[in-house]
Parts: structure tokens; sequence; C-alpha cells
């Protein structure tokens, strides 16, 4: 059995030990703001560091994000199957990036120079640690002993099973950014309440309720995560904030009060996600029951 | 005089008007807080007004026709819950008078008495020392004594010497009356219109006055003269009346909304009338200029008025000027068409521009100005029912004074199923209105959250004392701050930051509260924000603290715990 190559993208948010230890790879998107254009490095090794970037955003400053580029999927996939390794794309969700349908015209092209190799792109309908969730799930089923096409088909029937509970200062990042699907309720100046966001079935950032108060807020999501995931005992929660160390740290403590997860992984959001939210959310990640319609 | 017959009572009741009118403002201060919105004699007013405006149109050969048209207009002219009460007891004359051509002395009697049930029955909880037990008391006596009343004449001297009796017995019944040394002031509104009946039918005169509808509430108990020290308090009244020219654009085209929504931004207590090719226009403003330079885009003035307003000489001139108080009040014919049909609107009173602003990115689609010292009527109510156009309407009052007025609406209106909140600031409307979805949840889901969030807030407001009171227990000096919690006076201090600090130790459940919302009003210099915002602080270290100007009235600060 070939070597699998497995990529995510820079909404996996998978910081770079996560990566290393998993030997999984991304493909970049990219980050223009006051003229500039840096990569979404998830390594933070564009000159800016988190806080740094949230600040700007802060300041007022919009930040825009760009998609995977031709080359740059090509950049990573050709060296893998090149070196005679198959190659398996975890994307961004179909329903906040056009990436996806990118890679699968680019692998297309590429399997006509490579047709010996495989090249599989899986839609992940989600983002953030839980994308990254799936690439860490995918190279343990493959040290396993699976092969690309059982790993396919686990991650396609058991893609709604992530979960994302996410805990925002408000949706005005996200509305300016498109990226996300809300009722006019959640909008305007609601001081001081505090929009919770699930990743839908179609992939979409939803709404889905309002909550008053940041500490509440942050409950919200910590209660919601215990009561969708399933078998905690047995994996890892991650958390990831926005340059809100202190607000994950306070889930992190109330989650172990209330439920025993095998391990607890704290993160950063990388830099399109945390770009497309604004700074202060915290957005927890688990595995569980299916995500239903307008859950 | 034996019997009574419509051109008759149509007269009493319009001499009971011009009465209380005389006599209004002394209804006002009968206020059991030392703050400037006392009203009710204001509302009893526009609620008697309202009563005779609609006779003008009935049979006056038929007293059940007569007393039915004034009873009509009551109700919808009802303001304030004197005014609500006002209105029921007319409604119940009218009632046990129907059909009749004239009423005898025992019809009348019996008809009074029916008047107090009725009254009784539109409050919820009574509460004795107030205008029920003025109207019971009286009415009682006459239907006691109704054998030794032959005519009229011995009717109404025998009950308003009775309700007289009564309502100076209304401190010893309501301690709050007594503690604040007051009588019950809707009790003392009632008599006066009374009174007023009572001198028509002896062929006494009564002088009229000219009606200044809700009235302002500057405080001008210490006026001072203008001179080199002075500051421009209460900026210019400004009034003018405006040729609109071709020459400047088509007159046609002028749209008077935007007159009133340039004025709101530079000044308040707009009236403005569009007749034609003329534009009336009254404004309060600090700077005149600003409405000359708009208002001569469009065409020349035909008069110009302009007086500084913080003269002492201008307190009089506020009080003749013929106009609505605080807020925009346009005068127009033309009613607004009605929004596109849906499931759920919500109404909310608003007591400034400001705040009906906040209200409407929340998502309220019916804003009504009104609040303190302006109550708006049942008829306000339905015409923004009418105007919101919606299945299930949710009306916010934002004074406990509202609710009945509220609900009286409610109880006449027919086209859409109208839910009154029982919200008594607000505070609970902005509260309620941040967590709902209009758009996406049922009615009765967002009453469910709405309820909730109107329980778990606590407002409070922070006004100065314009004369020495006692309420709940304290001692309050002229020119104290004085802060008001769940309808009681909590803390008063001859400082505004003191009067906060220990009104804030009262707050209940207060580890549950995270989030502090406060509206500055339109007393609030900018000195008391900067040191509000460092006291909150400094006493909630933990919360999140937002700052609204709201522009509201009486109120320096209104502060939301949530």
């Amino acid at each position: 059995m070939a070597e699998l190559a497995i990529f995510i993208d820079s909404t996996g948010d998978l910081d770079t030990e996560l990566r290393k230890k998993y030997d999984i790879g991304y493909c970049t998107m990219g980050l223009s703001f006051k003229g500039k254009e840096i990569p979404a490095s998830l390594d933070w090794d564009h000159g800016y560091n988190p806080h740094q970037l949230y600040d700007v955003m802060r300041e007022g400053e919009k930040i825009f994000t760009s998609q995977v580029t031709r080359q740059e999927f090509i950049a990573k996939f050709e060296p893998e199957l090149k070196a005679g390794k198959d190659v398996l794309y975890i994307s961004c969700s179909s329903g906040l990036s056009k990436s996806v349908d990118l890679a699968r015209i680019v692998s297309k092209e590429l399997l006509e120079q490579y047709p010996e190799r495989k090249i599989a792109v899986v839609d992940s309908l989600i983002t953030g640690y839980a994308q990254g969730d799936m690439a860490i799930r995918a190279r343990r089923m493959f040290e396993d002993g699976k092969n690309l096409d059982e790993i396919v088909e686990w991650l396609e029937a058991n893609k709604l099973r992530f979960h994302q509970w996410a805990a925002v200062e408000n949706l005005n990042y996200l509305k300016r950014a498109g990226r996300v699907k809300a009722s006019s309720a959640f909008f305007g100046n609601l001081f001081g309440v505090k929009p919770i966001l699930i990743s839908d079935i179609h992939g979409n950032n939803l709404a889905v309720k309002k909550v008053k108060g940041r500490k509440p807020s942050l409950l919200e999501i910590v209660n919601s995560t215990i009561a969708s995931a399933e078998d905690i005992e047995n994996q890892t929660i991650y958390i990831a904030h926005s340059d809100d160390l202190e607000g994950a740290e306070f889930c992190k403590e109330e989650l172990l009060k209330r439920a025993k997860p095998k391990h607890v992984h704290i993160g950063i959001l990388g830099p399109i996600i945390g770009g497309s939210t604004g700074p202060g959310t915290i957005a927890i990640y688990c595995f569980g029951k299916e995500v239903t319609e307008g859950e | 005089m034996k019997t009574l017959d419509g051109r008759t009572y149509e007269a009493m009741i319009v001499n009971g008007f011009k009465d209380l009118k005389t006599h209004y403002e002394t209804v006002n201060e009968l206020n059991v807080f030392p703050v400037p919105d006392g009203d009710t004699g204001t509302n009893i007013c526009a609620t008697l007004e309202g009563g005779v405006k609609a006779m003008k149109r009935a049979n006056k050969a038929v007293l059940g026709d007569v007393v039915a048209k004034c009873s009509e207009g009551m109700l919808l002219g009802a303001r304030g819950n004197s005014g609500v009460i006002t209105s029921q007891f007319f409604a119940g004359i009218a009632y046990a008078l129907q059909g009749l051509t004239k009423a005898t002395v025992r019809q009348f009697a019996s008809a009074l008495k029916n008047g107090t049930a009725v009254a009784y029955k539109a409050v919820p909880t009574p509460v004795e020392g107030t205008i029920l037990t003025v109207a019971r008391e009286g009415t009682d006596y006459v239907i006691d004594h109704i054998n030794e009343i032959k005519d009229f004449e011995t009717l109404f001297k025998t009950l308003l010497e009775q309700m007289k009796i009564s309502l100076d017995r209304t401190p010893d019944l309501l301690p709050v009356l007594k503690e604040a040394g007051v009588i019950d002031s809707g009790g003392a509104g009632l008599l006066y219109t009374i009174e007023g009946m009572c001198k028509e039918i002896m062929g006494e005169e009564v002088t009229d006055t000219i009606f200044n509808g809700p009235s302002s509430n500057i405080d001008l108990n210490e006026p001072e003269a203008f001179n080199e020290d002075s500051k421009l308090d209460y900026g210019y009244c400004t009034e003018f009346i405006l040729q609109l020219l071709r020459s400047k654009g088509d007159p046609a085209k002028v749209n008077l909304q935007d007159f009133i929504d340039e004025f709101s931004k530079i000044g308040d207590s707009i009236v403005a009338i569009k007749q034609n090719s003329i534009i009336k226009i009254h404004v309060h403003t600090k700077e005149p200029w600003k409405v000359i330079q708009y208002a001569q885009q469009y065409g020349e003035f035909v008069t110009f008025k302009m007086e500084n307003m913080t003269i002492q000489h201008n307190e009089k001139l506020l009080k003749e000027m013929p106009i609505e108080g605080k807020g925009v009040k346009v005068s127009s014919d033309i009613k607004p068409e009605p929004l596109k049909h849906s499931k759920i609107q919500v109404i909310a009173v608003a007591p400034s521009p400001e705040i009906g602003k906040l209200f409407k990115d929340l998502g309220v689609a019916g804003i009504i100005t009104g609040g303190q010292t302006m109550n708006p009527s049942a008829q306000d109510f339905v015409d923004k029912l009418d105007y919101v156009n919606a299945d299930d309407v949710i009306i916010f009052p934002n004074n406990s004074n509202v609710i009945m007025t509220a609900e009286q609406a409610a109880g006449m209106y027919t086209k859409s199923k109208v839910h009154v909140m029982h919200s008594k600031s607000v505070v609970e409307a902005y509260s309620a209105m941040k967590m709902a979805d209009i758009a996406g949840a049922s009615v009765e889901e967002n009453i469910q959250i709405m309820e909730e969030q109107m329980k778990s807030v606590v407002s409070m407001q922070i006004s100065k004392s314009i004369r020495d009171s006692k309420n709940n227990g304290m001692t309050i000096r002229k020119n104290d701050f004085i802060g008001i919690m769940g309808g009681k006076i909590v803390s008063h201090d001859r400082t505004i930051m003191k009067a906060v600090q220990k009104m804030v130790k009262n707050v209940p459940n207060m580890d549950e509260k995270s989030i502090i919302t406060v509206f500055y009003g339109k007393n609030a210099t900018e000195k008391m924000k900067v040191d509000l915002k460092k006291l909150l602080e400094r006493l909630c270290p933990m919360m999140d603290i937002y700052e609204i100007d709201g522009g509201q009235p009486v109120y320096h600060f209104t502060i939301a715990f949530e």
C-alpha cells in the first residue's frame, strides 16, 4: 500500500506541533489587509502573531481572505505524487470556501499526469479543529491499516458527527465577510448579547442562539458540547480561541467540572477563521451524534 | 332641574373639562415622587378633551347618544391610569343611560353608581385612597340619600361635597400619600371635573384656559435673568411659517418628514404642519441658525419668531404655547401607510427619539414617543396597531401609568391579537427585545423569552428632587439626587454619584448579573457620564458596561443590570 500524504488547509487550524505529530500538511490560503498580502500561515510566521493580527482587526481594519490557489495545490500535491504517495485533502467547508471545487479540478489534472496515484478530496463541511481532527483520525486509521478508500468512506459517513460550538462577541465581522447565516434578530447592536454558532449540515456558520453575557455564553457552549458529544471519555476536546486564552481556560475548567474527556487541547483559531470571526471568539469542537437540520 | 337632557349633559362635560383645564397643573403637582413627572391633571384633561370633541357628533336631542359619544371619545382619548379610570367611569354612566332621551335624578344616580362599578372593574387590583375611592364614596352617598335628593342641583352639590371629603381622606387610606404630604391626584382630577359639571347646573361661570396638552417638564422653579454669566440652558423657542417657493423646487415634493428628521438632530418639541405650499414649524433648539439655513433651501419666511427659553419671562411663554410637550409631535391629516401585513410585530413606547431609534434597531416596528409627562392615549395605540398591521402585536409600555391605556386600546382593537407586556421602564423592553426573535420564533415563544428577560433585568433611575419630600421612610430635600428602583425611592444624596453608589448596593442577585447598560438622560452632563462609568467600573469590576445616549427626560441615568 502506498504511503499517504494528508492535507488540510488554512482553516484546519492544527498548530505546528499537532501537524508534525500526525504528519499532516496544509494548503495555504491568503490574507490581505492594509494593502498587504500575506499567506495565512498556521505557524504564524508571516510577521504577525495572533495578538498582533487581532489588534489589526480591533483597530477596525478589514481583513480579506482568499481561497487556496491552483499553484498552491500543485505545489503541495505534486511532490507527494512524484514521491509515490497518495493524497488525501480534507478541505474547508464548501459552505464557506470554494477551495474544495478547485482542488477537485486540480486533482483531475494531476491524475492525468500521475495515473498510478490516487487523490481523494473530502469536503469536511466544517472548519477549525474539527476539520483538523478529521485529518488526525484519518492518519490514525491509516496507521491502523485502513486504505484510502476506507478512510474516505468513513469520513463521508461520519463528517456530520463533528460539532462546532462557538461563542462570538458579535456577528459584525462574520457578516462583513459574508460567512454567517442568521435571522435579523441576531444583528444590530445587541449590547452584551453573544450569538452561538454551529456548523450546520450544509457547512454554514449558523447562529442558533443568543445568550446574554460573556460568561453565560461560554457556559452555554461547554454544556452544548457535553450534550452533543458521544463517548467523551475517549476523545480529545479541542478549544480554540482568538486572542482570549483566559476564556478558553475558563471553558476547559468548566468542561472538566462537568465531564471527563480523555484530553482537552487548547489552541489558537487560525488566521482565516479568526480573521472572519474577529477577536474574542471561543470555539469548542467535539465528535458525537450526527448534526441535524436546524440544530 | 328634574330631568337631564343631552344638551345639558354636553354643557356639563364641557364645563368639567374647562374647570380641570384651569387646575390641571395643581393636579400635576400632587405627585408622590418629587420629580418633575407629575401628569395626572394633564392626562385626565386629555381624556375629557376626547369626550368633548366626540360629543360634537352626537344627536343632542337624545341623552343616550350624547353620553355614548362622550364615552367613546374618552375611551380613545384616555391617557395614564387616572385617565383610563375616568374614561371607564363615564363609560359606566353611558351604559346605564343607554337609549334614554332624558334622565331622572334616580336614573342618573344609579348611572353614577354603575360608573363606579365599571371603573373598579378596569383595575386588576383596586387600591383605596385613590380616584376609585373618591368615585365610590361620592356615588354611594348619593345612592344612600337618594330619597332626600329631589333635583340635579342637590345631586351634584351632594356628590361634590362628599367627593371632597373623600379626597381629603385619601392620605389616611394610602400611606405613600401621607408620607409625601399630598392628596390623591387622580381623585383631585375627578373632583375638578365634577365641580365644573356642578357649576354648569348652578349657572356659575367657569373660567376657560388654554389647555397646553402634555406639559413641558423643563424645570423653571428657579428661573434666572439672562446676563453675561448665563449659559444657554434651554435653547430658543423657534417658530416660523415658510412659504415654499417654486423657484427652489416643487413645493408638492417637499417632504415634511425631512424637516422633522433634520430638526430632530438639533432640537426637540417639534410641531410640524404642512398645508399645500405652507410649512409651519415649531422647534426648541440651541442652534437656530441651522433651522433657518435648512428651511431657506425650500422657501422664504412669512413670519419668524424666536425667543430665549432660559429667560424667566419665557416660563409663561412656554406654558402658553399651545403645543405638545417633549418629543416629536407631527400634526398631519395623513395617516402613515400601514406596513405590509406580517405575523408578529412589536410596538414600544420610547421617551426620546434616541431610544426610539434604539428600539427600531432591535426590531420594534411601531414606536410611540411618550412616557413620563406625556403619556400616550388609547387612540395613539390604536393608530400604531393599524400601522404595524400584524396578526399578533406585542406592546411594551415604558411606565406603569401607560399599561392600563395600552390594555384599554387592546380591548377595543379587533384587527390583531394584542399582547400588552407589563413593562414599567424602557429597560425592560430593551432587555426583552435583545433576546427576542420576532421573525423567527412564534408569538408564544417570544413572549416567554421576553417575560423571562423582563423578570431578570433590574432597572434603576436617577433623578433630582424638585421639592422637600418623604418617601419610603426617607426624608428627601429639594435638589437631592434620588435613586428609584422597583417603583420606590431607594437612595438619596446631595451628590449624584453617592446616590448611585447607595442604589447599586440594593441590586438583588448582583452576582448573577454580567451586563450593565447605562442610558444617559438629557440632563446628564459629560462629567456625570465620565464619573458614572468610573464608579460602575469600580463597583462592578467583572461586568461589561455599555453606554447609550438615551436622551430621556426627567432621569439623568437609567441603568440596567442584566
